[in-house]
């Protein structure tokens, strides 16, 4: 089976550039890889500032890719031009307060990929806005209102359906659900359960947020300072994890436990991208960390069925 | 728009500011008709006459008349007409090219940005008035040539406040996404970005009318604004400077005019802020 996305060595380094010191570099994106098959939710998962965020930009082409290569249904993506991606990728943004322009009406933001697009008449295009907000479960009358008189729930419903609207083969959702009430988050969830069972769209889904992970995802890569660190099924990173750093993640989400006991969490802080240290990045928080991981940065290799990125998986269990 | 003169209206400064404003505006529409004489007119034999409630004043000039013989009223009422047009237009001038500025420098960055933003940062290191001075003086004393003089001046202020809003927009998802469907420059920045950034603009440009009244009303006073015989409060000022003793009217008079106009405007500046700003709320 084709995959919808594929990544191979995707990398994106940002260059600091100051008049007064040296320029320095951020590697946000080192060597990421992965496919995302047909009717999949890959979850992407990892603290703040791992390159998640990075990542999604990168497939918007907001920002370009530093090397590697990204194919959306077999065509690379940089031969896509801007206004062809919408076709093929789009995105729901994490904030539904920022991602809608509050001085316009929503049936407006909606259209506003198609009017870009300009290939249908404005009948067509007020027919579509109908159909896709009438299945993200919006009544027509909303259309006509500003998001200022929305509720949270309802712009996250109406971000759906904007980038519903150009009937994407690949959705990213940028922590679609973490700016939501509970009671919401689950109705936006199955929101999205739903379309994807209807329409077989692909979820590239990134969340820090384990326990809605386990309910949406099909399979999870786990994320650390840039690179895909463990990838695996749900079943296999819920159950068997391997990477000490995803682990630690699943140790520390109080949703995932009955009892919270965080006693044996590893402290610390994700280092500073800017001065990663040598070999594993993970080597300064890792209990298992020895001289190899040092010396030596580990390859993500195959391990049980599940792909792994550290030199002790095998002691690991 | 309710929610907006709802906290408008909690500003009674404010309120009475727009008040006022708005009277000073009819009367600068209706000056030819409410004037009971022509700006220009000249009474030989009513030099320096006070106004009627002080001794020797005369009913037929409200205000006394000038060392002209030329009703004071009249000619205060017709100055209102200039005042405010300079006003109108210069906020006019200063709004048009500080968003056209503050725009190519808030969405393009680097190095545009750095040009534009380091000459602004020039036109304000220099003193106003001086500014102004050595604009009127390369293009010649003129009501045109005031506008553009004291445009110039004021412009810094408009860009700056229209590049810091657009840099804080454009940071928006809103404008992520859109930049994300292939939305061109235009569209982005002129049809998405700026109507969200009309609140501070609309602060601005109140501060920016009671601001230029007062820069052309200084530059009139020096002789290089407006010129005799034209009305214009600034110049009636500088007019009467000699009789200041003897014919103190001739003075207070456009004075106080200024004083009010320029505190009128800078209420309602206040008010609007109050009202559209919600993070420079009163506490």
């Amino acid at each position: 089976m084709q995959p919808r996305l594929r990544l191979e060595n995707l990398e994106k380094v940002y260059e600091i550039k100051s008049l007064f010191k040296p320029s320095a570099e951020i590697r946000a994106l080192r060597g990421v890889s992965l496919e995302l098959f047909p009717g999949e939710t890959l979850a992407i998962v990892g603290e703040s500032g791992c390159g998640k965020s990075t990542l999604a930009k990168l497939l918007m082409k907001i920002e370009s890719i530093s090397s590697g290569r990204a194919q959306v249904d077999g065509k690379d993506l940089s031969s896509l031009s801007q206004k062809e991606l919408p076709q093929f990728v789009q995105m729901i943004f994490q904030d539904p307060y920022s991602s809608l322009n509050p001085r316009k009406r929503i049936g407006v933001s909606i259209a506003e990929p198609l009017v870009i697009q300009g290939q249908l008449t404005k009948e067509a295009i007020q027919k579509r806005v109908t159909e896709v907000a009438t299945s993200v479960g919006l009544r027509p009358e909303i259309l006509e209102r500003y998001p200022h008189m929305l509720s949270g729930g309802q712009r996250q419903r109406v971000g759906i359906a904007r980038a519903l609207i150009t009937a994407p083969r690949v959705m990213i959702c940028d922590e679609p659900v973490s700016a939501l009430d509970v009671s919401v988050q689950s109705q936006v969830i199955n929101l999205l359960l739903d379309l994807q069972k209807e329409t077989n769209m692909s979820y590239l889904f990134i969340s820090h947020d384990l326990g809605v992970v386990r309910f949406i995802a099909h399979r999870v890569a786990v994320m650390y300072l840039g690179r895909i660190v463990e990838l695996g099924t749900k079943e296999q990173i819920f159950t068997s994890a391997r990477h000490p750093y995803t682990q630690l993640l699943l140790k520390s989400s109080p949703y995932l436990h009955e009892t919270a006991d965080f006693e044996d969490v590893p402290t610390g802080e994700l280092p500073s991208p800017l001065k990663p240290p040598s070999g594993c990045a993970f080597r300064t928080r890792c209990p298992f960390a020895n001289e190899l991981c040092a010396e030596k940065a580990p390859d993500l290799r195959s391990y049980k069925g599940v792909h792994v990125a550290c030199h002790h998986a095998e002691k690991i269990s | 728009m309710k929610e907006f003169w709802f906290l408008f209206k909690q500003n009674k400064g404010a309120v009475a500011g727009l008040f006022f404003v708005g009277l000073v505006t009819v009367f600068a529409i209706l000056a030819p008709w409410l004037a009971p004489f022509e700006a220009t007119f000249t009474d030989p034999s009513a030099l320096r006459l006070p106004p009627v409630w002080m001794d020797g004043g005369s009913s037929t000039y409200l205000l006394g008349t000038d060392d002209l013989g030329r009703d004071q009223l009249s000619r205060l009422l017709h100055g209102a007409r200039v005042s405010l047009g300079i006003g109108f237009f210069v906020v006019l001038f200063t709004t048009f090219f500080g968003v056209v500025i503050g725009l190519i420098a808030g969405s393009l960055g680097g190095k545009v940005d750095s040009v534009i933003m380091r000459l602004m940062d020039i036109l304000m290191a220099l003193p106003s008035i001086l500014l102004a001075i050595v604009v009127v003086a390369v293009l010649g004393p003129s009501l045109l040539n005031t506008v553009i003089a004291v445009g110039i001046v004021s412009l810094p202020s408009v860009v700056r406040i229209v590049r810091a809003s657009i840099l804080v927009e454009k940071k928006k998802n809103y404008v992520v996404a859109s930049q994300s469907f292939g939305a061109g420059w235009f569209r982005v920045y002129a049809i998405n970005v700026l109507p969200n950034c009309v609140a501070p603009l609309l602060i601005q440009a109140s501060f920016g009318f009671s601001d230029g009244i007062l820069n052309a009303a200084a530059l009139g006073f020096l002789g290089l604004g407006a010129q005799p015989p034209i009305p214009e409060w600034g110049t009636m000022l500088s007019d009467s400077r000699a009789y200041i003793e003897s014919a103190s009217w001739l003075v207070t008079t456009p004075g106080l005019c200024i004083l009010l106009v320029v505190i009128a405007f800078n209420l309602l500046g206040d008010g609007l802020r109050d009202a559209l700003d919600p993070k420079a709320k009163r506490n």
